[in-house]
């Protein structure tokens, strides 16, 4: 039985900041395959044919409604797929495809709506919104923004299967408003759980572009490989990581070392095929590739450097006759 | 998740820097005829500016400025450099005032610099350009108000002049910094005013200048910053 759930919490900067939390998330089971006039809703049936979906979105930091803005997306995008799945006969990429673009379109008409009724510019509600829907063995998704999802394939190896969309501007993030970042995929080989996560947690475990999007491991194989094979250990672990992350009043060591590294919003949603997770439960922690990419970052900066002000420091070089006394 | 609670007990932590965003300064100094007399307070002014910037922590590490010049004609004189051991060339005055020119090249440099970051995976913020300047470019305009204002309207740039000019000492004079000023107002988009300076507080102008500078550096993307004393908002 797939299994998931979804944490979203108030970061410390935002805390300190008294910003409400911008970050909204949902995930639930959904069987298909049904005929449409059987009720749609997950009920913990256990039959084969069924998914788990996931939706999380981040406000955009100034964006004054975007915490509205991130929920308004999350709701109408998680309604549409629950009331659209049950009646797919059969998960092709090109019906889950439809689906998940017909999800986004939903929720950007959903927040446009809203920003209308409140009578507020539409942008000061933007978000970025990342779905996704898992069979057991196929992760499909649609996604805008900086948001990511890592996956645990059955190979034992993991990567990030989106693309950041960053703006121009350091700590810009192009919003899911904007239709032509819009990202469709599918992870390339068959997985057995995916994380979904805001740029907040997601900047923590995942290396840049320049890191070559490198995993740290010690983080997130046991993130991906803690067996949830009951609807009981998924809450239970739910209510394991609200705590590890800082939502609940008693704060714990590690929570105040975490929340030093994270202080923005965090959203966590965790997508599991136990019977798959329970095949990997030996996989390595180790992080050599994570601390090569670090040791490497420090030479590459220091040749960036030097390649960035090249031309100056030939300017200088040539620099002859009286100077301005700075 | 014991795990998970233990690594991140053991303070594990990127090694890596993502390292500083890089914050873009181009300083346009109008280098004309007309600014011969007040040569040596805008001497004053850059040195003061450049030192406050190499003393300040917030700004030092991520400053870059290029220095363009113009009279008969503009020219990039110091490409963009650290402030930390920035050097440049003594300026010289006299000549017309390329003013149009002057702002085109600066729109040309901004571009290409921030394609060379983007190239090198290194973050940047918004480009400040500062223009200093006692009066009315006299080269052909062609379109060059335009452009620049699209620049800020897209927001690749900040554009804030400074016009130092001595006290009118007629109707006629004061008539013609009103024109100036009006002028250089049309270049500006967003509610900004003309920063205004005389001789006597042009370095208090510079230094206000490295305090923005310092505020935008600590400050996140797309917040606006507020400028005193002039009291006016600028996005990062």
């Amino acid at each position: 039985m797939l299994t998931a759930f979804n944490i979203s919490q108030q970061g410390e900067s935002h805390r300190q900041r008294s910003i409400p939390c911008q970050d909204a998330s949902f995930t639930r089971r959904i069987p298909y395959g049904c005929i449409p006039e059987t009720d749609s809703s997950s009920d913990g049936n256990t039959d084969d044919k069924a998914v788990v979906i996931g939706v999380t979105a981040d406000g955009i930091g100034q964006c004054a409604f975007s915490d509205r803005g991130a929920q308004t997306a999350v709701g109408a995008a998680a309604d549409y797929l629950i009331c659209r799945i049950p009646s797919v006969r059969t998960l092709t990429d090109d019906s889950v495809y439809g689906i998940l673009r017909a999800a986004m379109e939903k929720a950007q008409e959903a927040v446009r709506l809203q920003a209308e009724k409140e009578q507020n510019p539409y942008i000061s509600y933007f978000s970025t919104l990342t779905l996704g829907i898992f069979d057991g063995k196929s992760f499909w998704f649609g996604h805008a923004g900086d948001d990511g999802i890592v996956v645990l394939y059955t190979d034992g190896t993991y990567e990030m299967i989106t693309s950041r969309h960053k703006g121009e501007y350091a700590g810009s993030v192009i919003p899911f408003e904007e239709e032509s970042v819009w990202e469709f995929g599918k992870a390339r080989g068959e997985v057995a759980a995916a994380a979904m996560m805001t740029d907040g947690i997601l900047d923590y475990c995942v290396g840049s572009e320049a890191m070559h999007n490198v995993i740290r491991a010690g983080f997130v194989v046991p993130m991906l490989t803690n067996i949830m094979d009951t609807d009981e250990a998924a809450e239970e672990s739910r209510k394991e990581w609200e705590e590890l992350l800082g939502e609940l009043p008693e704060e714990s060591r590690e929570t105040r070392v975490f929340r030093m590294d994270v202080t923005d919003d965090i959203t966590l949603a965790l997508m599991q095929n136990p019977e798959a997770v329970g095949k990997l439960q030996d996989l390595s922690c180790e992080e050599g590739a994570w601390r090569n990419e670090c040791a490497r970052g420090i030479l590459r900066r220091v040749k960036t450097n030097k390649k960035l002000f090249a031309a100056y420091r030939k300017f200088k070089s040539h620099l002859t006759g009286p100077r301005e006394e700075i | 998740m014991k795990n998970i609670r233990d690594y991140i007990a053991s303070k594990h932590r990127g090694i890596e820097n993502p390292g500083e965003v890089h914050c873009l300064n181009i300083l346009l100094i109008d280098v004309s005829e007309s600014m011969v007399p007040l040569q040596e307070d805008v001497r004053a002014g850059i040195s003061r500016f450049f030192k406050m910037l190499r003393e300040d922590p917030a700004a030092s590490g991520c400053t870059e400025v290029c220095v363009i010049v113009y009279a008969d004609e503009a020219r990039v004189l110091v490409p963009f450099g650290p402030v930390y051991g920035f050097e440049m060339p003594r300026l010289e005055f006299g000549g017309m005032t390329a003013g149009y020119e002057a702002k085109r090249l600066a729109l040309e440099v901004n571009k290409e610099r921030k394609e060379e970051l983007k190239a090198n995976h290194t973050a940047y913020r918004r480009t400040n350009i500062f223009d200093i300047t006692d009066g009315r470019p006299n080269d052909p305009e062609n379109g060059v108000i335009s452009l620049l204002r699209q620049s800020q309207t897209e927001k690749h740039c900040n554009y804030i002049p400074i016009y130092i000019r001595e006290e009118p000492a007629n109707d006629m004079e004061r008539e013609e910094i009103d024109r100036t000023e009006e002028q250089l107002r049309s270049m500006v988009v967003g509610d900004h005013p003309v920063l205004k300076s005389g001789r006597d507080n042009f370095e208090g102008i510079m230094n206000f200048l490295h305090v923005s500078i310092s505020d935008m550096a600590q400050s996140s993307p797309g917040t606006k910053v507020t400028l005193n004393p002039q009291n006016f908002q600028l996005e990062v």
